[in-house]
């Protein structure tokens, strides 16, 4: 289904068809599936699971943002060894060759070669502009928007996210169009810092300017959601029962939906829209169930619980990501380590302080080593969701090489909640035209959004506004 | 956005009030080159107000409230705001009335809402009697204008729809259970998938007395094997004793867990059973929790117990129905013709949920169009009630309004369904039940009267405890007890416990408040509360004080002997407005203007707040110092003059609300002198002078109001909202008179009629 010729990436019309959300793709893709008869679901691996060459088939491409709380230490992420001189760039930007990579990045040495540390990428809209404190709040709602939030702790306006904008579009591919994970559960209501509703410290992806994307933090209830449609504990049978009544239930309710809308005044149309949505976001996923990968997945890859530690938590939700990737369940995602401004006690590495009062270190030597293990155990974690990507084997490279996955926040220094040269590093995505191995430097206060712009164009997803992005960046 | 029109028009008072006004005081930010908040107000004009009433009527709040100019601009003078304002709010009327000062302002709307998490809960109780826990269900419910049912507020994830249908599902699994319940299913639950005490190494601990389990979903009623096995850390005479539960059912022998970390689990068994399906916790309950702290050299000796697993297994017995299964099914047997009967069971069923007339026949058709007519009838009763849970007829709070011509502010009448479904909202936060259904079927409903009457009886149920306890807490903004903490070694007493001992009283007063139909004004001078031992303790009560015992070991206690008059003397409050280590006298005077006084003062201007907190936290300085330090910066001044002198007059309590001792620093001086002049002395004297605030009983009608409605205030509202204040007694306004207020305003009992617009958009 997804074809690559040569570098340019996959049109959105090849995958959907037009306009944003509803796709039919889904529909014929379903009847391949039945007609094929394979246990394997994916498209491109149909043919090898028929034992037939990959013909050029290429694996899909994806695109995951690791989203970390409370900002870095600096110091350990940047190099502080001179830099040898790179190629300066038309467009002001410096590409250099990674000789060693920082101290906080060591970790990252199997992949040196597949990975850029991005320089001078700034989220402006975090900062303050005339809004007055809430720098943690902003960090989290503009990472991937690029808009001021509005400084409320009622009903929140900011913008839809870039995972988002992928979701409706290439989303319409998979059978989910994306997961918002997170290892602490993200609130809609209530004030979190300074004034800003909780919505914005924990939610990076947003669906809209008023709706952050559900984000689950329980790995049982992720992979419930991705292979048993919300029915785990049944047997495949009951499910498949199930699934036949959902299908005529959510014809009633779609029936339904459209003679209250005809009854309704032009205002409170408007408030179905969302409801109606849901609904025919439900349908297309349903269209998927019962396919072969919904059931394929066994029961003994099922999490149980939700662990105690960080480490546990964050890596089963890893787990599961890469499962959804490597049966093409899924192809966008965000995974936040923690609710901008968390204050969790990371006492599995020694720390028994809140991570956000430690962030705020003041030079404390003290307190600057117990940020640097928290910042290495998430570069751990990291690592193990590298591993995981990179184990799966796809016609022309792992998952890793299909995956473009930024990892990094929207707060530099936590002790100065800075905005700008933010901590970035872009993992992957060779088979996405990603050239790893280098340190580029762009010029300060480059936004964010335009890396943004460039991932999603390299998904093959042009021409969307997004914040206060002006257009893909040049050299990545 | 706001986009001020300009439009050419004279007015004598815009150039004389306004025009000077705006030009000294806003245009430096809000026009020409800069625009913030994308407000231009360079070029307006007279004619500008009519153009855009919203906007200025939100900039009169902004000026009113002190917000505009911000803190740290200069202050316009008195005479020259109050000769604005005045300005303002007489052009903003004139552009109501359309220039005629007896036109009516078009009656405001309230958005189509979504059934709350707790609506919906009581709707499947109420209606089916299923137990469901909502929040497994249905997603949050998003605060907006304080209160988490507020239309405006109301957003869903595309991903969260799915929920709704689940919850359908689940509930009508629950009423209906299937009559060929298979073999009983074994459910077995890990540390991971339990609550209570904390997971660690492979087991649930509980350090203190509790319950450690799975919250399982049960889908039918009936008796179930409950299987645990547990092991303890053994301290003191006795081994870890422990009664098993399944929800209410707690009937167990009480076992001796004699097994220690390093044994083989014990196992216990007990046969348990309920009495409703629905998602129920089973479990161990941990019954003589031990604890002795080390002293003179001996190490600590402490008794837990750890839960490794959890079962069970059932429903053992044969299908028991449901009281809703057992009405339905004697009316199919009774029935000669099964299909009529079942299509009269699926319009009644549709009927009562969808809060509506019987439903037409193609509904009907729908609906039993979701099974297969070879299907026995629990299978089509269960899958039409699945549809009817599912529809946005029940999810939705749709409201069409009676037929006829609109009334002179474009309004017409809620149909007597459609006012039911309002009324049980804000009375019990609930739908209607079946009687209530009747009664609006039966006419009771029709008129202002009629209401009236209705709403008394409704008052009158236990169920109208959801009032006082769903707007109370919210309009008190105490929810965020849920996730606070006091510092243990500032407060060794304080406990989880305390705090629910807290909410507890609050609650029991506004119940009281409403039911015994008390003055609003004891909320600020009441000099009697409900206490139990804990709080007993922390107030420094005695038997002498204790005026009834009102059961559940709680009592009505006398407060003159003590500094604690009304809601401020609540720990609840008192502690809601602390930090975790000590009070916050800038937070406490805030929640007083902001929810006892409905003007909660703006943000602090940027970087200001980090000075006011780090002045007020600093101990060196006395309390007097810290508000100097307030005082000294004029950006902080005009709002701190206001909130500082109240938060000291309560500085007679600490952080979790005891009453500091005389000797205490923090006790010495708790005077204050508020920006009119007028001073008190510690918190009897401040309520004497809050008794005096008349803008305390408007604030209290509005709030209730906002809650009764599920929308913010509009201008519109002003007329109905004086109105409701005349009706209630001047020197003893009561809950109970102002919500009778507000069910028979027009704004509760009427809605706009639309100018439909049939195209869709």
């Amino acid at each position: 289904m997804v074809r690559s010729d040569g570098d340019a990436g996959p049109s959105i019309e090849e995958l959907e068809g037009q306009g944003p959300r509803t796709t039919e793709v889904a529909l014929p893709r379903r009847a391949i599936l039945r007609g094929a008869g394979v246990s394997l679901a994916l498209p491109w691996l149909e043919a090898m699971a028929l034992g037939q060459e990959s013909d050029g088939r290429e694996a899909p491409r994806r695109l995951l943002y690791v989203y970390v709380p409370n900002g870095v230490r600096v110091d350990e992420w940047r190099s502080d060894r001179p830099e040898p001189n790179g190629e300066e760039r038309a467009n002001g930007s410096c590409s250099r060759p990674i000789e060693t990579l920082p101290p906080l990045l060591q970790p990252l040495a199997p992949w040196s070669s597949r990975l850029q540390i991005l320089r001078g990428l700034a989220q402006d809209k975090a900062r303050a502009n005339g809004d007055g404190p809430g720098d943690h709040a902003r960090a989290a709602a503009v990472f991937l928007t690029g808009v001021q939030p509005l400084k409320t702790e009622g009903r929140v306006r900011l913008g839809i996210s870039a995972d988002q904008i992928a979701a409706r579009t290439v989303g319409g591919a998979t059978r989910v169009r994306s997961l918002a994970l997170g290892t602490e559960a993200g609130r809609s209501s209530g004030q979190c810092d300074s004034g800003y509703a909780c919505a914005y410290s924990g939610h990076v992806s947003w669906e809209s300017e008023t709706t952050p994307a559900a984000k689950d933090v329980a790995p049982q209830r992720v992979f419930d959601r991705l292979f048993r449609g919300g029915d785990a504990g049944r047997s495949a049978e009951s499910r498949r029962a199930r699934l036949d009544a959902r299908r005529s239930l959510l014809d009633f309710v779609r029936d339904e939906s459209r003679g209250l809308r005809a009854r309704l005044g032009a205002d409170d149309r408007a408030r179905l829209d969302e409801y109606e949505t849901g609904l025919r976001e439900l349908e297309r996923q349903l269209a998927f169930d019962g396919a072969a990968h919904v059931e394929g997945v066994g029961d003994d890859r099922r999490p149980a619980g939700v662990p105690r530690t960080f480490r546990e938590h964050a890596s089963l939700l890893a787990d599961v990501l890469a499962l959804a990737f490597r049966t093409d369940s899924t192809r966008i995602a965000t995974l936040m380590f923690g609710n901008e401004g968390s204050g969790r006690r990371y006492t599995e590495v020694g720390v028994r302080e809140g991570h956000h009062s430690l962030s705020h270190h003041g030079g404390d030597p003290e307190k600057l080593a117990s940020i640097a293990a928290i910042n290495r155990l998430h570069i751990d974690v990291f690592v193990h969701l590298l591993r995981r990507l990179d184990a799966i084997e796809e016609p022309g490279g792992s998952a890793l090489d299909h995956s473009m996955v930024l990892y990094g926040s929207g707060i530099a220094e936590g002790n100065r909640h800075d905005h700008h040269d933010l901590p970035l590093v872009l993992v992957g995505g060779a088979r996405a035209g990603i050239v790893g191995g280098r340190t580029i430097s762009f010029e300060r206060d480059t936004p964010l959004n335009d890396l943004h712009l460039t991932l999603l164009e390299r998904l093959g997803v042009r021409d969307v506004a997004l914040g206060d992005g002006r257009g893909p960046l040049v050299g990545i | 956005m706001l986009a001020l029109l300009l439009v050419a028009a004279s007015g004598d008072a815009f150039d004389d009030v306004a025009r000077p006004f705006l030009d000294a005081h806003c245009v430096r930010c809000h026009g020409g080159t800069e625009v913030r908040s994308g407000l231009d107000l360079a070029g307006t004009t007279a004619a500008s107000v009519e153009e855009d009433t919203d906007a200025w009527q939100w900039l009169l709040e902004r000026v009113e409230a002190d917000e505009m100019p911000p803190p740290g601009e200069a202050r316009p003078g008195d005479d020259e705001r109050a000769a604005f304002l005045a300005w303002l709010t007489e052009a903003l009327d004139a552009a109501d009335g359309d220039a005629s000062k007896d036109a009516e302002p078009p009656l405001a709307g309230v958005p189509l809402r979504r059934l709350t998490r707790i609506e919906y809960e009581s709707a499947a109780r109420t209606l089916l009697g299923v137990e469901i826990d909502a929040s497994r269900f249905l997603p949050e419910d998003v605060v907006g204008h304080g209160f988490d049912h507020v239309a405006a507020a109301q957003t869903l994830s595309e991903n969260d729809f799915v929920r709704y249908l689940e919850a359908a599902e689940a509930v009508a699994e629950r009423a209906v259970p299937d009559a060929e319940a298979g073999p009983p299913r074994t459910r077995r639950y890990g540390p991971g998938d339990m609550a209570g005490g904390r997971a660690s190494r492979g087991a649930r601990w509980l350090y203190t007395n509790g319950t450690a389990g799975p919250i399982a979903p049960l889908s039918r009623a009936g008796e179930y094997l409950v299987r645990v096995r547990a092991y303890g850390e053994q301290a003191g005479p006795d081994p870890c004793r422990v009664r098993l539960v399944l929800g209410d059912d707690s009937r167990s022998e009480v076992f001796e867990v004699d097994a220690g970390p390093g044994d083989e689990p014990v196992v216990l068994e007990a046969r348990l059973s309920i009495e409703r399906a629905g998602d129920h916790l089973v479990g161990a309950r941990f019954l003589n929790d031990y604890y002795v702290p080390p002293r003179d050299g001996r190490e600590r000796e402490d008794r837990n117990l750890a839960v490794r697993s959890v079962e069970v297994v059932g429903p053992l017995d044969a299908a028991r129905p449901t009281a809703f299964w057992s009405v339905i099914e004697r009316r199919l047997e009774a029935a000669d013709d099964r299909e009529a009967t079942l299509r009269s069971v699926a319009g009644d069923l549709a009927s009562m949920i969808w809060r509506a007339p019987a439903p037409a026949d193609e509904d009907v058709d729908a609906l039993l169009a979701l099974s297969s007519p070879n299907d026995g009838p629990d299978r089509r009763v269960r899958a039409a009630l699945t549809g009817i849970l599912a529809s946005p007829r029940f999810v939705f709070k749709e409201e069409l309004g009676r037929a006829g011509a609109p009334d002179a502010r474009g309004s017409v009448a809620l149909s007597p369904h459609e006012i039911a479904t309002r009324l049980a909202g804000f009375l019990w936060s609930s739908v209607p039940d079946r009687q209530l259904l009747e009664r609006a079927d039966g006419g009771d409903l029709d008129g202002v009267e009629g209401v009236r009457r209705v709403a008394e009886d409704m008052l009158a149920d236990r169920r109208a405890d959801a009032l006082a306890v769903g707007f109370g807490e919210q309009w008190l903004q105490l929810r965020v007890l849920d996730a606070k903490r006091a510092d243990d070694d500032a407060f060794p007493n304080f406990s989880r416990r305390l705090v629910a001992s807290m909410r507890e009283e609050t609650r029991r007063v506004l119940i009281d408040s409403l039911r015994e139909r008390r003055s609003v004004w004891e909320l600020i001078e009441g000099e009697q509360t409900f206490v139990d031992d804990r709080l007993m303790r922390l107030y420094g009560l005695g038997s002498d004080d204790v005026v009834a015992e009102v059961g559940e070991g709680w009592r009505r206690v006398r407060l003159d002997g003590t500094e604690r008059r009304g809601l401020l003397g609540h720990a609840g409050v008192l502690f809601a407005t602390s930090e975790a280590t000590r009070t916050s006298p800038v937070r406490r005077g805030k929640w007083v203007l902001d929810v006892l006084l409905g003007s909660a003062p703006p943000p602090p201007p940027p970087g200001a707040d980090n000075l006011a907190e780090s002045a007020e936290g600093d101990e060196d300085l006395s309390l007097r110092e810290r508000f100097e330090r307030h005082r000294a910066d004029p950006s902080c001044a005009s709002c701190h003059a206001r909130m500082d002198p109240l938060g000291f007059g309560l500085e007679a309590f600490d952080a979790i609300g005891a009453e500091r001792p005389p000797e205490d620093a923090a006790r010495r001086d708790v005077s204050g002198v508020l920006p009119d002049g007028r001073s008190f002395d510690g918190p009897v004297e401040l309520a004497a002078v809050l008794r005096g605030e008349d803008r305390f009983v408007d604030a209290f009608i509005e709030r209730l109001f906002v809650y009764a409605l599920g929308r913010g205030l509009e201008r519109a509202d002003r007329r109905s909202l004086a109105a409701i204040r005349g009706t209630l007694d001047e020197d003893g306004p009561t809950m109970h008179s102002a919500i009778l207020g507000i069910v028979t305003s027009p704004e509760f009992l009427r809605m706009p009629r639309e100018e439909r617009n049939d195209g869709e958009k």
